[in-house]
């Protein structure tokens, strides 16, 4: 201790002119002594060289000056382009994760549908391809072509022209209804109108359209508009009709509320990435059962050894939950929203989840989601419930079948 | 033309900045200059926490700024911002309870800097969590704000001798909880 004395008062200045020559003089032969020295110059080395103490965060800087109305000092200015607009530039850099990973989901989105909407090239239309094998009627002659004769369909030019946008995209035959296959049969000498009438009432859910000719044959086809919008579009990968059944991989970026102060050492490598299989049950109406692995960041009480302590952690979890998602009625350009709603549960509590978005299908077999999400996880510690919510932006492909 | 505050002293940079007038905000930035890294090195040794020690950081300049255009006590500007830093952390502290981050284990090693001396600054900071209060504070206004034991009398309201004793002590006790380190870096 007297050496450490010593040298703390040598390195403090408070050593008189006689006390330094006794103190080199010392140095000179005693290891001891050099070794405190080196110790103690070290210690203030390390300090002086404590960067992160000594440097206030252009954050900092930038938030403080613009509550106080003032420009940022031209130190801080360097580092952040606008300093005019430090609200915003805090919210570029808090968020600065989350919305680098938006904006690259986004692109990612729009590049795949740039590309499956290929909207050049009107001859390759898959549409098209799909029109001519999908509506070539019974009794069209070999090495005829595939496009179906307008004026087969009907006499009335103006019909004829709405049937052939509508048809040229279904298998026609999967839409026609059997009792009403019959009821045109055992009515065949009424007219087509009279038949019009009394289809439409034996099927409330949907309004059949007039007779469609084709090799001398009658044949009826329903009214397009009554149809599930996905089941008008082509498929890309899965041919046919889709069953009803869904997988969704999802992605996200999430912002949890309120914000974290301490990060996960290790996140899983799955991290915000989610599973899900869904089921349709009405053609607005799906539920589905999903599995996601995700971080929640919790902060809780507890008491150890008569202390009372507060905790922070954001550990990775693994969630199962079961989702219900109602599609609304609404559709602009293929975009129809919806709302989710979730109830799941991880090995540290139960989660509640409410979702609202924008669902794009450019084929029948596969469709886009975007949308934002907001999770609360609720747990118990001690006893003492708790809870940990997040705010999530959404994205993700379906793939139907 | 654009006037060079940071040959202004600081009586000078008060009065400038009580004076209401244009220049009154390059005079508060010129303070800033000054003294903001030793406010930040005291909010954050002391707190031990980056989040919490900018909230406490913004808040001393905010306050003092309000303090000199009300009503300034004529002072030293460093011991005036590190007695309004103290005082907004030892609430805080007073407020918040123990608070352990079960994962806050992140080390920050500076890649320009060296690493043995990151290392020892990072055990140093880890050391001054273990000692009491009165001597970390003493040791951080030393060390970290380079103030006087006059002025560290003055701050935390004890006498001079008292004041060098803390100091003197928590370095004692830092020596002691990283003395394995020490005595390795020593034969190295």
């Amino acid at each position: 201790m007297e050496y450490t004395k010593i040298i703390h008062d040598f390195i403090d200045g408070n050593l008189d002119a006689g006390q330094e020559q006794e103190l080199f003089y010392n140095l000179s032969s005693s290891d001891e002594l050099r070794t405190e020295l080196k110790q103690q110059i070290a210690i203030k080395e390390a300090i002086k060289g404590d960067s992160r103490a000594f440097t206030p965060p252009a954050s900092s800087t930038i938030g403080l000056f613009s509550s106080l109305g003032f420009n940022p000092p031209s130190s801080n200015v360097e580092t952040t382009p606008v300093p005019g607009n430090s609200g915003l530039m805090n919210f570029l850099s808090k968020y600065r994760q989350g919305l680098i990973g938006g904006v690259i989901a986004t692109m990612v989105t729009a590049s795949l549908l740039f590309f499956f909407s290929n909207p050049f090239g009107k001859e390759e239309n898959p549409i098209h391809n799909d029109f001519a094998t999908s509506v070539q009627p019974k009794g069209t002659v070999a090495g005829q072509s595939n496009v179906p004769k307008i004026e087969s369909y009907s006499n009335n030019e103006q019909v004829k022209v709405r049937y052939i946008t509508k048809v040229r995209y279904i298998d026609v035959p999967r839409y026609v209804d059997k009792t009403y296959a019959e009821a045109t049969e055992s009515k065949q000498d009424e007219t087509a109108s009279n038949q019009l009438d009394n289809i439409t009432k034996s099927r409330p859910w949907g309004i059949l359209k007039p007779m469609l000719t084709s090799g001398g044959q009658e044949r009826i086809y329903p009214d397009l508009t009554s149809v599930p919008q996905t089941n008008l579009l082509p498929s890309l990968f899965i041919p046919g009709n889709p069953l009803g059944m869904s997988v969704e991989f999802r992605g996200s970026q999430n912002w949890n509320m309120p914000s974290e102060t301490i990060y996960p050492q290790k996140l899983s490598k799955f991290d915000n990435l989610a599973l899900a299989v869904y089921y349709d049950f009405t053609p607005d109406f799906s539920a589905g059962l999903e599995v996601r692995q995700e971080t929640f960041f919790q902060k809780f009480q507890g008491i150890k050894d008569g202390e009372r302590y507060q905790y922070q952690q954001q550990p990775n979890f693994t969630s199962y939950g079961l989702n219900l998602r109602y599609i609304l009625p609404f559709d602009m350009w293929g975009i129809e929203p919806f709302g989710q709603i979730s109830g799941g549960f991880t090995s540290a509590g139960y989660i509640a989840r409410g979702m609202a978005g924008l669902k794009y299908s450019p084929y029948k077999d596969i469709s886009f989601i975007l949308g934002g999400e907001y999770s609360r996880l609720e747990y118990k510690h001690q006893g003492s419930p708790y809870n940990a919510n997040k705010f999530g932006l959404i994205y993700g492909v379906m793939f139907n079948f | 033309m654009r006037q060079n505050y940071s040959t202004y002293s600081d009586d000078k940079l008060i009065f400038i900045l009580r004076s209401n007038n244009e220049e009154s905000e390059a005079a508060f930035t010129e303070i800033y200059n000054r003294y903001s890294s030793k406010v930040h090195a005291y909010c954050l040794r002391v707190l031990n926490n980056l989040e919490e020690a900018e909230d406490i950081f913004q808040e001393v300049f905010i306050r003092f700024y309000q303090r000199v255009r009300a009503d300034y006590p004529a002072t030293n500007v460093p011991g005036f911002l590190i007695k309004i830093a103290r005082n907004l952390c030892l609430n805080y502290k007073r407020d918040k309870m123990n608070t352990v981050s079960i994962e806050d284990n992140d080390v920050f090693v500076d890649s320009g800097k060296n690493y043995e001396n990151s290392e020892l600054l990072e055990l140093i900071t880890t050391a001054l969590e273990l000692i009491d209060f009165e001597y970390k504070e003493a040791f951080i206004l030393r060390e970290y704000d380079s103030l006087s034991y006059n002025e560290i009398a003055e701050i935390c309201g004890i006498t001079v001798t008292n004041a060098k004793s803390r100091v003197f002590r928590a370095k004692l006790k830092i020596k002691e909880i990283l003395n394995p380190y020490l005595k390795d870096m020593a034969n190295k």
